[in-house]
């Protein structure tokens, strides 16, 4: 069962890789087929990433958010899910070619990861694991694709400013839409974010006794949410549109990697159970 | 100067203050305090609270309370502007300012629990007693006492652990009350404390004697940690280790190196170094450490954590509605 949940993933990472290389090949030279690939590529990775989940359940009889890599899986499963709905909603998939990128770097991140399935340790027992993780996974699965869309925005202002027309360009979205689109993913996190870090910090309460205690974690995740908080008061008090609003979106997420990963690795805590 | 001079100059003096007041209130200069606040967390993440507290400096402090106070400001603003035009039948508008509030209120219930909380680690040992006072614990209701009955720590069938609980009986005037599991993840709350499982360990009651058995020095040693003696010396209880024939296994060093090592039984001493002193461990208990913590702060934080969730959700959500709305 331990096994066969590795193939799954292994081949969840695999699908995600060619998924990219199509998506980025589909911008390059343009060729319906390619696209059309690296959608099925990416259905395949989905339905894997899928199984790896279930067998991981049933294997381990709960949940799988105990560890970085059982949360890695669902978050980039959350991720991918995001990114379909939104290309089946815009009928655009050239997303992928932003999307795709960065679920395969996180699934060959998370995949180092690895444990054996493993008995929830104390701490974990409780009815806000579930909880907690869910927002996680719904906040930080928002916020990639924000992410990506900003990317997404300053390519195609750079291929603008250089004059390029008619080729990637008439497959990427307008300028205006994406600053949109980056908008919604945003706002669309952002409360779920907070539920993330208000959730975390009840638990904290009933687990360790204190709600807030200037952890690691605890402080990253203020640090992200206040860069968001900063994002919102830009672009509604300072007029904050385009290029200086996208790069706002790509540091944020910048600090949300950072918060999941970059902390647990560097500045051990109290959560570092998670690792 | 006549009087309307006086009038004129007074207007002046409070377009002035007025000016002042909406600079610093600006968008601005919140949003570069807000860039300061994140500056101060991230350095404070690098540097280990032992060598600088950042978080609980004054710097940082005033940091903190100047936010809230431009977000109050703010709000407030906001809120007579909205109350004057026609969006106040919006929900949006109402969610940003429940947020802005909630913020404020997080901020005055921490600080509330800071100044007539408490929060203190004890260690109880097994079958002994805690007296909760109203004397050293503020705010609780009625005084009682914690007996600890037991202490253990239950595995999973792979070998790594499960629970570890604590079975305490709360007493009131040495009358039996009534027993609870205090665990991880479920603490006791009783007279407005709450009691947590924090950690455990084994106390080692350990005496120090010269040759012809005088007591020189005594203490509750644990595992790992040990007593300085004269000469230089320090003996290191490394383990308990219980069944037919309980033993402590324990290092001596001298001058900072491994000296000697050796078991004793509870209750038989054991020569050590060179001046012939004695060692003498006299009973080894399992104790269990507990938190006990009153924050009166917590109702105002969590009504602050559920309006700054529906704030958000209205604010936000609303937004996006009538911006989709638009496009349609």
């Amino acid at each position: 069962m331990g096994a066969l949940e590795k193939e799954f993933f292994n081949s969840a990472f695999v699908s995600y890789f060619l998924a990219s290389c199509f998506n980025i090949g589909h911008l390059i030279w343009l060729k319906e087929r390619l696209g059309r690939w690296a959608i099925a590529l990416t259905v395949i990775g989905f339905v894997v990433n899928t199984l790896a989940l279930t067998s991981r359940t049933l294997q381990a009889g709960r949940i799988p958010f105990a560890n970085m890599y059982e949360f890695g899986m669902a978050f980039v499963w959350g991720l991918i899910f995001f990114y379909l709905y939104i290309a089946y909603r815009y009928k655009n998939y050239s997303l992928g070619a932003f999307v795709l990128p960065v679920a395969f770097v996180l699934t060959g991140i998370f995949s180092s990861f690895y444990q054996e399935v493993r008995p929830l340790m104390p701490a974990l027992k409780s009815n806000w694991l579930l909880i907690h993780v869910i927002t996680a996974v719904i906040a930080y699965g928002a916020l990639a694709i924000s992410f990506a869309l900003a990317i997404m925005y300053l390519w195609r202002q750079r291929l603008e400013e250089a004059g390029e027309q008619g080729t990637m360009i008439s497959l990427l979205p307008s300028l205006a839409i994406l600053d949109i689109l980056v908008n919604r993913c945003i706002h669309f996190a952002v409360p779920f974010l907070t539920l993330l870090i208000v959730t975390g910090a009840v638990w904290a309460e009933y687990a360790w006794g204190s709600y807030w205690r200037w952890d690691p974690k605890e402080t990253w995740s203020l640090i992200t949410w206040l860069i968001y908080a900063m994002y919102l008061h830009g672009r509604v008090a300072l007029g904050w549109r385009g290029k200086k609003a996208m790069n706002w979106a790509v540091i944020g997420f910048i600090t949300v990697l950072f918060t999941f990963i970059g902390v647990n690795v560097l500045l051990p805590g109290l959560h570092s159970y998670a690792l | 100067m006549n009087e309307q001079d006086v009038i004129v100059q007074q207007t002046t003096y409070r377009k002035r203050v007025f000016q002042v007041l909406h600079i610093v209130t600006s968008m601005k200069v919140a949003m570069a305090l807000l860039m300061l606040l994140v500056g101060a967390a991230m350095i404070g993440t690098v540097i280990s609270p032992q060598r600088y507290d950042i978080y609980h400096s004054m710097g940082f402090r005033l940091l903190l309370a100047l936010i809230c106070g431009s977000t109050f400001i703010c709000s407030m603003k906001q809120l007579a502007a909205l109350c004057l035009s026609n969006k106040w039948r919006h929900l949006a508008p109402w969610g940003t300012f429940a947020v802005h509030m909630a913020i404020v209120l997080i901020v005055l219930g921490a600080l509330y629990g800071n100044v007539y909380g408490f929060s203190e680690e004890i260690n109880l040992s097994v079958g002994k007693d805690y007296e909760i006072t109203q004397e050293k614990y503020r705010g609780i209701g009625e005084p009682f006492t914690l007996h600890l009955e037991n202490f253990e720590t239950q595995y999973y069938a792979d070998g790594t652990v499960s629970d570890w609980i604590s079975h305490i009986r709360i007493e009131h005037n040495g009358q039996n009350g009534f027993t609870q599991e205090v665990k991880v993840n479920h603490p006791l709350i009783y007279q407005g404390i709450s009691i947590y499982q924090s950690s455990f360990g084994m106390a080692i009651q350990t005496q120090y004697l010269d040759a012809a058995g005088k007591v020189l020095q005594e203490a509750s040693l644990g595992e790992g940690r040990g007593m300085i003696l004269e000469g230089d010396m320090m003996i290191l209880p490394v383990r308990y280790v219980g069944g037919v024939n309980p033993q402590i296994m324990y290092i001596v060093y001298k001058g900072g190196r491994e000296y000697d090592w050796g078991a004793a039984p509870l209750g038989s001493s054991r020569f050590i170094g060179p001046q012939m002193g004695m060692v003498k461990f006299i009973e080894a208990q399992p104790f269990s450490g507990l938190l006990i913590k009153r924050d009166p702060g917590i109702p105002l934080v969590w009504f602050g954590f559920l309006l700054l969730a529906f704030g958000f959700f209205a604010s936000l959500y609303k937004k996006t509605i009538l911006a989709s709305n638009q496009k349609g």
